[in-house]
């Protein structure tokens, strides 16, 4: 994607995703793919907007003032359901869920200030375990920074790590439509899904030598350890469990219409990823990326948790066909450059199974100088917030499965 | 039909711990476990699982322990949703900000007692622990292999 350094027409703003607010403000243009960096003083041209006051950490000014009936509930950070650290606090009359907040900072770690000052090579080793189930995603971010900083790129390498983004998606997507039957009581199923899993996180190990592909990632190499293995297995099975799903009368209507976002919001809450292609908005970094060729993002209309299943359901079987075209390609898996970085910045867009990650990078004399990631998940559980507000308790975890987030997405 | 699907599909548990395939080995081997102390419990064990900041790779790993490969079921292994009930604290992660719920959860729980510290961070973080799983993260084989030798079963490893 093309990065401009400022908007000349203040007019447009109003037109371009709010994608990130670092020192500067990262606005971007999904149609033709561009990146705004905003400078500070023009930061007021955003600020009305809900994600501005989300990731800014404006969290009252979110929070819906109600009567005394009604009261809140703190769900979180240590539950049964969430498998994760992180709060919700759930406003509700009783049954109708009036406002949702969700506070990420149980899971603040701290990484990016210890990252300050590494070294570039490095600093790889910390990156990858940012997020663990994002792993592939967070270190090919980090490599296609630092390799811009220095002017490199190579064809080869980044086709080895579509295949490992594309390997992280299918499994991702495969556990968010787990936890989906799960939640709709369909055992069978939830047992098919989990085997499924189960077989591609060993594929993972067998290509890359890990579950989740820590050391997959290196700057200017990508480490694979064997190229055959078989793909079409996981495909076949995969469209057997959705063709048995989808005519699954009670998964489907726990899920149509749960937690709807129509087009219009997605667009008001800078949505991105599965969500916003669910409601209709091609906002997907890959369609702009030289390595896919004729990438069409796949999208469904009516911003409910089934069209976001629907959504997966596709993506998967996309990915899966990626996979096999790259592994047919490959003829030998060496691939080694020599990368020199001494100063500069860079900006990188990469598709994480949520949505995009996007990265700010830094460098000076070879040390990292400032690093700044935003997660998927930092902008979708705020849409994942306001999409649940009018729905039921038993609405919600159809809602928040369905955008398949991550708290270690959301605060590192 | 499912149930076809299920026949055609056939049994993917394996022998664990009982006997290791030839398969299984590289993957039985992700990790390593260190334990310190033991409950006087052996038959069933009921587990309550605690995260206290990890990077969701570690979660992962303990929430494939149920997929049919695993099915810790099958050896009396459950998880609860509340501390009062629990034998075991299973701990992944190793953020500052999670360290009085946790400390709180654990205080929840009825003696005797013990933590299992699944993960590398966690480890460093969770000094108190009685079990150690190590790796970045532990195969679920090994957080398996944790639980049942935290209640002095035999384990092939």
């Amino acid at each position: 994607m093309i990065v401009f350094d400022t908007i000349d027409d203040a007019t447009k703003v109003s037109d371009l995703t709010l994608s990130a607010v670092f020192d500067f403000v990262v606005m971007t243009d999904y149609d033709r793919g561009q990146i705004f960096k905003l400078p500070t003083e023009k930061s007021y041209l955003t600020e009305d907007r809900p994600l501005y006051k989300f990731l800014t950490g404006r969290l009252e000014e979110l929070k819906l003032k109600c009567g005394k009936p009604a009261f809140e509930i703190h769900y979180g950070p240590i539950s049964s359901g969430l498998w994760e650290a992180g709060v919700f606090d759930v406003l509700t009359y009783g049954e109708r869920i009036l406002n949702v907040i969700p506070r990420t900072h149980y899971k603040k770690r701290g990484s990016e200030n210890r990252l300050k000052g590494m070294d570039v090579k490095e600093a790889i080793n910390l990156v990858e375990k940012l997020c663990g189930t994002f792993s592939i995603s967070y270190s090919t971010a980090y490599c296609i920074a630092v390799e811009k900083i220095a002017g490199i790129s190579s064809e080869k390498l980044s086709l080895l790590r579509i295949l490992g983004l594309e390997l992280e998606r299918v499994y991702n997507h495969i556990h968010s439509i787990y936890r989906l039957a799960l939640a709709a009581s369909q055992k069978v199923a939830v047992s098919h899904l989990l085997a499924l899993e189960e077989d591609v996180l060993r594929l993972n190990y067998k290509l890359f030598g890990h579950r989740y592909g820590f050391g997959f990632n290196r700057i200017g190499s990508v480490k694979l350890k064997n190229t055959e293995v078989n793909v079409n297995k996981i495909l076949k099975e995969f469209e057997e469990l959705v063709d048995e799903l989808s005519v699954s009368k009670i998964f489907i209507d726990r899920l149509h219409g749960t937690a709807k976002i129509s087009s219009s919001m997605a667009v008001e809450l800078d949505t991105i990823g599965v969500a916003a292609k669910a409601s209709g908005l091609k906002r997907d970094v890959r369609a702009f990326s030289p390595f896919y060729e004729d990438f069409e993002p796949v999208v469904s209309y009516d911003g409910d948790s089934l069209s976001r299943t629907i959504v997966r359901f596709e993506e998967v079987k996309q990915s899966l066909q990626i996979i096999i075209d790259i592994l047919d390609s490959i003829n030998d898996n060496t691939n080694n450059i020599n990368v020199d970085v001494n100063s500069g910045e860079a900006i990188s867009f990469v598709e994480s199974p949520p949505g995009d990650l996007l990265l700010y990078l830094k460098v000076e004399n070879g040390r990292i100088k400032d690093i700044k990631f935003r997660g998927a998940s930092e902008v979708n559980y705020l849409s994942f917030a306001k999409s649940v507000e009018g729905n039921i308790f038993t609405d919600y975890p159809f809602a928040l499965e369905s955008f398949g987030l991550s708290f270690a997405d959301a605060s590192r | 039909m499912w149930i076809i699907r299920g026949l055609k599909k056939g049994i993917v548990t394996t022998k664990f711990p009982f006997e290791i395939s030839k398969d299984e080995e590289e993957l039985v081997n992700l990790g390593e476990v260190e334990v310190k102390k033991t409950l006087p419990f052996k038959k069933s064990i009921h587990v309550f699982f605690v995260d206290a900041g990890s990077c969701n790779s570690c979660n992962r790993e303990v929430e494939m322990m149920g997929n049919p490969y695993y099915d810790f079921h099958r050896l009396g292994i459950f998880f609860t949703p509340t501390p009062r009930h629990a034998d075991v604290m299973l701990v992944v992660g190793c953020s500052e900000s999670m360290r009085d719920a946790v400390a709180k959860a654990y205080e929840a729980m009825p003696s005797p007692k013990i933590i299992i510290a699944v993960g590398d961070c966690a480890i460093d973080f969770c000094k108190k622990a009685d079990v150690l799983v190590r790796g970045c993260p532990p195969s679920p084989y090994k957080i398996i292999e944790s639980i049942l030798k935290a209640c002095s079963k035999e384990v092939k490893s």
